[in-house]
């Protein structure tokens, strides 16, 4: 993450804690809602720190936030995500790049460590793992799935926050039960099928070099927004 | 019953010119402002988006200074480009408002 993104985001979880817990609550399901648009973080970042300045004024003037923003938050969302800078294609395919990078990556590791890789490598100093159709759908799912779970709860954010069981969330609830289960089922039926052995290392070295590569890439763009915004 | 969301949309950015133009101000103080000329209906939300807009347009510049009530205000100050679209605007205004006026004033043909 850029420096000056970090410093902007530690500022705006500092200044959320002089907030009520309503204009708390509030404040996330907007800043949420905002993540679901084509609006860059560093924008993103800044309009959460203008929205506390008026929601926390607000407050010190003792008016209601819907006094300041109006009831209907989602609308006025809307038009800060129409009104506000739209992330070009290449930052679009940076984001997607960065999520699956990490996600593979992350998978990738936990397979090593659960799939006895690890004691092979250490007690037959054997450095090549088995690639089976079970491991590869199942990554592949679990990155669509923790795609479009981050698309749920960004879309639905209101509706999510509301009063007791909501509809979307029992419809989330059993849509995760039904993806889980299945994931269960494909990685039990199609682990044994395995496709090829490969070097670990190489895998390693590519997710470590993209990671970096794509992490520098973003940096260097919100940087740039950064530095045009200030 | 009258969607006035649009009419508003359309003038609203015109009189947010025209009040920074007035002296470099921050939204709260903007909404008052617009209120206080009979924009009932207005609130900080409503011209926050548009203020955005009108940055992005760069037709707008601010600056961010400490306020007396706790966070600091982002005050705004109109730029070249700003008050020529302002003045397009009142000319623009000026010709609709009285064609308008003319049309609602008229009786039945």
């Amino acid at each position: 993450m850029s420096n000056l993104l970090k410093k902007l985001r530690k500022e705006n979880n500092e200044n959320d804690k002089l907030l009520s817990k309503e204009n708390d609550q509030l404040m996330t399901n907007m800043v949420v809602y905002l993540r679901h648009s084509n609006l860059c973080d560093y924008d993103i970042e800044v309009i959460r720190r203008e929205l506390f300045g008026m929601v926390y004024e607000a407050q010190l003037r003792g008016e209601s936030s819907d006094m300041v923003i109006g009831e209907n938050y989602k609308g006025f969302c809307e038009e800060l995500m129409n009104s506000g800078r739209q992330k070009s294609f290449y930052e679009k395919f940076l984001q997607v790049a960065y999520i699956i990078i990490v996600g593979t990556g992350a998978l990738f590791a936990i397979e090593l460590i659960f799939s006895g890789f690890l004691l092979e490598l250490f007690v037959h100093g054997n450095i090549y793992m088995s690639i089976s159709i079970g491991l590869l759908v199942s990554t592949a799912l679990m990155i669509a799935g923790s795609l479009a779970v981050y698309w749920f709860i960004t879309k639905y954010a209101f509706e999510l926050s509301g009063k007791g069981l909501t509809r979307y969330e029992l419809f989330f609830i059993i849509g995760f039960a039904i993806y889980f289960t299945g994931l269960i089922i494909i990685k039990f039926f199609l682990d044994d099928i395995r496709l090829f052995e490969i070097n670990v290392f190489i895998p390693l070295i590519i997710f470590a070099s993209s990671y970096l590569l794509v992490k520098m890439l973003g940096e260097r763009i919100t940087d740039r927004i950064a530095g045009s915004r200030n | 019953m009258f969607d006035k969301s649009q009419l508003m949309r359309g003038t609203l950015e015109g009189c947010i010119l025209k009040v920074i133009t007035m002296k470099p101000t921050y939204g709260y103080e903007i909404m008052e402002k617009l209120v206080c000329h009979g924009f009932d209906d207005v609130r900080e939300g409503t011209i926050y988006p548009l203020l955005v807009r009108l940055e992005k347009k760069k037709l707008i510049t601010s600056e961010t200074k400490p306020s007396p009530l706790g966070p600091s205000r982002k005050y705004y100050t109109i730029t070249q480009n700003g008050s020529e679209m302002l003045n397009s605007f009142t000319a623009y205004w000026d010709s609709i408002s009285k064609a308008v006026k003319s049309i609602m004033g008229s009786e039945d043909e």
